[in-house]
This record gives structure tokens, sequence and C-alpha cells, in this order.
């Protein structure tokens, strides 16, 4: 060992028992509190949020709980769809596109009602008659006072066959017009 | 297409001529997704006649009705009458067929709805059944086959549309195919309904010889005899000559009483009292599955015909399914937090 260490020995000796006097601990220590808080609140509120939220992927066994539903999901998601597509291609075949199973009188507004169920759910409801009891009595004793009016038009026109025959290719004519 | 003995001709002209003020019916049920059903009722016939001893489906008063007539340009005037009615549930239309006092009475038949939450998807199932009239008949799909079996249980409607489409030579074919066969099966059940019954009515009376399992090895001898003797079926038996070579001398005179009993039996539920009718199902949401035919309007079809629960019960079903939107958004957000979770974990490693 030479001087020069002998000398840095010493030196190192007399910091170590001049250690700093505390004129005030409490001060000290508050004040080393207060930095402590600062620095955490300098963390913004989007990232606490997300610390929060995603406090899970940090526990084992809940992370793998979490995947592993997600994965149920979808191979139930996937299951459940491929099940669906094929008994909906199973049922097209059973399918009479142009088939017509009833006839006219028996059918009436259905098609649209039906579609107005499918589209919106709503309910079935009775057709509305929009003509008064009224109105069609009106209706009935206009048509009487036209057949007395014109009787007697009716029955020369009857029973003249050229006339007949005239009225008949004019009224023909006034259709296609 | 049924055996033509005296007693069926005599039963189907004592049909035909009482089942002239019969109309011809649709029955419509619309299936809501909380389980109610909105069945309409559409009955047209010839002249302005509703019996309610001659209709098919049972209705009452509570329901409301509407009457139409339409006129065509020859005259011709067709009477419609529409009954229609809301039913908080099944348990509703069950009741009504409970106290069904129409045409169709003697036939039981039940309506079923259930509904199966699946998490994405909402599935609705709804059947009308009618219940069979044999016990010991053979079902229809021994002796048609796949082909046969969708001719046999399609509307009217499509059968006048393939004869008189381009393969009209083909269907018109397979229909008679067909016909031979029903009669086939008809008279096979006949056969083993009337042992049935015979063996139960002579059950502890009778020797080995006369067990049902002994009566059914001799099952093919018998309507052999039957399909032979087909035209002159009822004088031979009124003799007693087909009873004799079925089950012997001795005990054809000593249980002729049990014998006739058990045709008589089997005469009633082959040539049970039945008015044909449609059931049409609308069915909430997108259809899955079906073994009723569909319409152009997506309307599901079933023709009901006595032939078709003679033997085997008779399901008209339908499976609809919705789409539950809130689920799909629900397990979306989830497969993305999860998803945004792993993704987090790895930057902060």
């Amino acid at each position: 060992m030479d001087a020069e260490d002998k000398k840095y020995d010493k030196v190192l000796d007399l910091l170590k028992k001049s250690r700093p006097v505390f004129g005030n601990a409490d001060v000290f220590s508050k004040k080393v509190i207060r930095l402590l808080h600062e620095q955490k609140s300098k963390v913004s509120l989007p990232e606490l949020i997300i610390e929060y939220l995603f406090g899970w992927v940090y526990t084992g066994w809940i992370r793998r709980s979490m995947v592993a539903a997600a994965l149920v999901m979808v191979v139930f998601f996937g299951f459940q769809q491929a099940l669906i597509l094929k008994r909906i291609n199973d049922l097209s075949l059973e399918r009479i596109q142009n088939g017509v199973l009833f006839k006219a009188s028996l059918t009436d507004d259905l098609t649209s009602r039906i579609l107005e169920y499918r589209l919106t759910g709503k309910q079935f409801s009775d057709g509305k008659v929009t003509v008064s009891e009224e109105e069609i009595d009106n209706l009935i004793r206009s048509v009487n006072k036209l057949q007395i009016k014109y009787r007697d038009l009716i029955y020369l026109i009857e029973n003249d066959p050229q006339l007949k025959k005239y009225i008949e290719s004019r009224m023909n004519e006034n259709r296609k017009n | 297409m049924k055996r033509k003995s005296l007693e069926s001709v005599i039963i189907m002209v004592l049909l035909m001529v009482f089942s002239c003020d019969t109309p011809e019916t649709v029955v419509t049920d619309i299936v809501h997704t909380d389980g109610s059903v909105t069945r309409k009722i559409e009955m047209k016939n010839n002249e302005n006649k509703f019996k309610l001893s001659d209709l098919q489906v049972p209705f009452d008063s509570t329901w409301t009705m509407k009457d139409t007539i339409t006129i065509k340009e020859n005259g011709d005037t067709t009477w419609i009458k529409t009954a229609e009615k809301l039913f908080k549930n099944v348990d509703g239309i069950n009741k009504s067929y409970l106290e069904d006092k129409g045409s169709n009475r003697a036939i039981s038949r039940k309506a079923e709805f259930i509904k199966k939450f699946k998490w994405f998807n909402t599935e609705y199932r709804f059947t009308e059944m009618i219940d069979r009239t044999m016990s010991f008949g053979y079902p229809v799909k021994d002796f048609l086959d796949q082909e046969e079996l969708k001719y046999f249980f399609s509307p009217e409607s499509v059968h006048s549309e393939k004869l008189n489409g381009p393969d009209s030579l083909k269907y018109k074919a397979l229909g008679d195919t067909i016909g031979k066969k029903v009669d086939k099966w008809s008279t096979k059940n006949m056969v083993s309904e009337w042992i049935g019954e015979f063996s139960g009515l002579t059950e502890g009376k009778a020797g080995n010889d006369m067990t049902w399992e002994s009566l059914k090895k001799h099952e093919d001898e018998f309507v052999k005899i039957v399909e032979a003797n087909n035209e002159k079926f009822d004088s031979i038996w009124a003799k007693g000559i087909i009873l004799k070579e079925f089950i012997g001398d001795s005990n054809s005179i000593r249980f002729r009483t049990e014998a006739d009993t058990a045709l008589a039996v089997v005469g009633r539920k082959l040539f049970i009292k039945f008015n044909d009718y449609s059931v049409r199902i609308i069915m909430p949401g997108k259809i899955i599955g079906t073994n009723g035919f569909i319409d152009k309007t997506e309307v599901l079809l079933w023709p009901v015909k006595s032939d078709y629960f003679m033997t085997g019960p008779y399901k008209m079903w339908a499976e609809s399914k919705i789409s539950n939107t809130w689920a799909w958004i629900v397990s979306g957000i989830f497969l993305l937090f999860v998803l945004a979770g792993l993704i987090f974990r790895i930057i902060k490693k």
C-alpha cells in the first residue's frame, strides 16, 4: 500500500464520520412524500383508466380465463352459424319456387301482410272498410234510378239488332281507348 | 287408394253424400315471438252453408268473423267465411281442439310451441300434431321411397302442376305406382290391425296358436287371401271362408263374434270420418327448418289427409330464428376487450 492509498482511505473515513445533520427531520420527510405524490400525479387519466381496465392481464388465471371464454365464444358462433346455414341450404332444396299453393280467393292480401309482419313484427290487424253504409245505400239508389231512367232506352236497344250491334261496337272502341 | 271392398265403397259414398257441404278450408297459424298465435280459418263454399258439424277446424262466437262473396263472370258464386282469433298460447288452441264438435272431432290434434334462447339467436319451433288412428299399422315409409314419399305428402296443387307440366307422363306413372303401393299398405295395415284387435279380444280364451305372435307369423298369408278376394271380400268373410283359412275350422266357429267385432273396429279406424283441409304456418324471423312445403310467399303449407296419420302421428313442424342484436354487440365488445388486453400486455412487456 503506497502513501496515496493511505491518504484516500483517510479521506473516506473522514467523510463517513462527518454525516449530514438533519436540521428538521419532519420537514425533510414531508418534502420527500410530496415529491413522490407529485411524481404519481404526473400519470395521465387515460393511462390510469387503461391500467384499471386491463389490470386483469397481470393476473395469470384471469387472463387465461378471459382468453378461453373469448375462444369458446368464437367457436360457438362459428358452429351455430354453420349449422344454421346448412339447415337453410337443405331447406332450399325442398322449396317450391314457382308453385302456387292456393287459389287467389283464399289468399286475399296475405302476402303484403306477411311482408309487413316479417319486416316490422307488427301483429296482424283486420282490414278497414272505408266506405260507410250510407254511401253504399246511396250507390244502390243511384244505380236503381239510372236503371229506371234508361229502361226505355235499353228496351229499344234490345229490340233493334242493328242498333244493339252499333252500340256494342262503340262500347268496344271506348274500352280500347 | 284404399281397398275397394263393399264396405269401403258404401262408406265412401256416404262420406261423399255427407261431405257436399264441407267447405274448402285453410288454417293459418301466425306464430308470434311470445308464443301467442293468431289463428285464421278461411272456409270457401259454393253455398252459404257453414254448419259447425261440417267444419274441419273448430271455432266459436268469440272469434272475429268476416263473410265475403265473390261472383264470377259466369255467375258462379263463392262464399268465403273467415274466422280469426289471437290465442295467448297454444293451450288455447289445444282447448279448442278438445271442445271440437266439427267433422274431424274423432281425431286427436294438438299444437306445441318451444322457444330456445341460444345467445346469438333465439329459435322458435311450432308443431301441429295429429295422433295416429291405428295402433298396429306399418309406417308408410316402409312402402314408399323418398321420391314417392315426397309426392305422397304433396298438396293437390303440386300434383296438378306436375301432371300438367313437361314431365306429366313421369308423374302419372309415379302417381300410379304410389296408388298401388298405398293399396298394399292399406291392406297390410288392415290385416295387422285386425290381428292386434282380435288377439286382444281373445286373450286368455284361446290357445297358443291364437296369440298375437303366432297370428303375426301368418300375416302375409292373410294379406294374400284378402288381396286375392278383394272384390268379393265381404261375401266370403260373411261365409267364414277367410277366417277358416286363417285360424282353422274350430277356432273360426268358436271366435266368430270376436273376429267380426275386430273387423268392425278396424273398419272404423281405417275409414275414419275426416274431411281434408290445409294448414299454413307463418313463423317469426327466418325459417331454418320444416317438413312442410314452402310457396313463393314464404308461407309453409301442409295438406292434411286421413292417410297421413293412419299409422303414425302426422307432425307439421317449422323452426325459425331471430338474431339477438344485443348479444352480437355484447359479444363483439367482449372479444375486442380481450384482444385489447392482450395487446396492452405485449406493449407493457
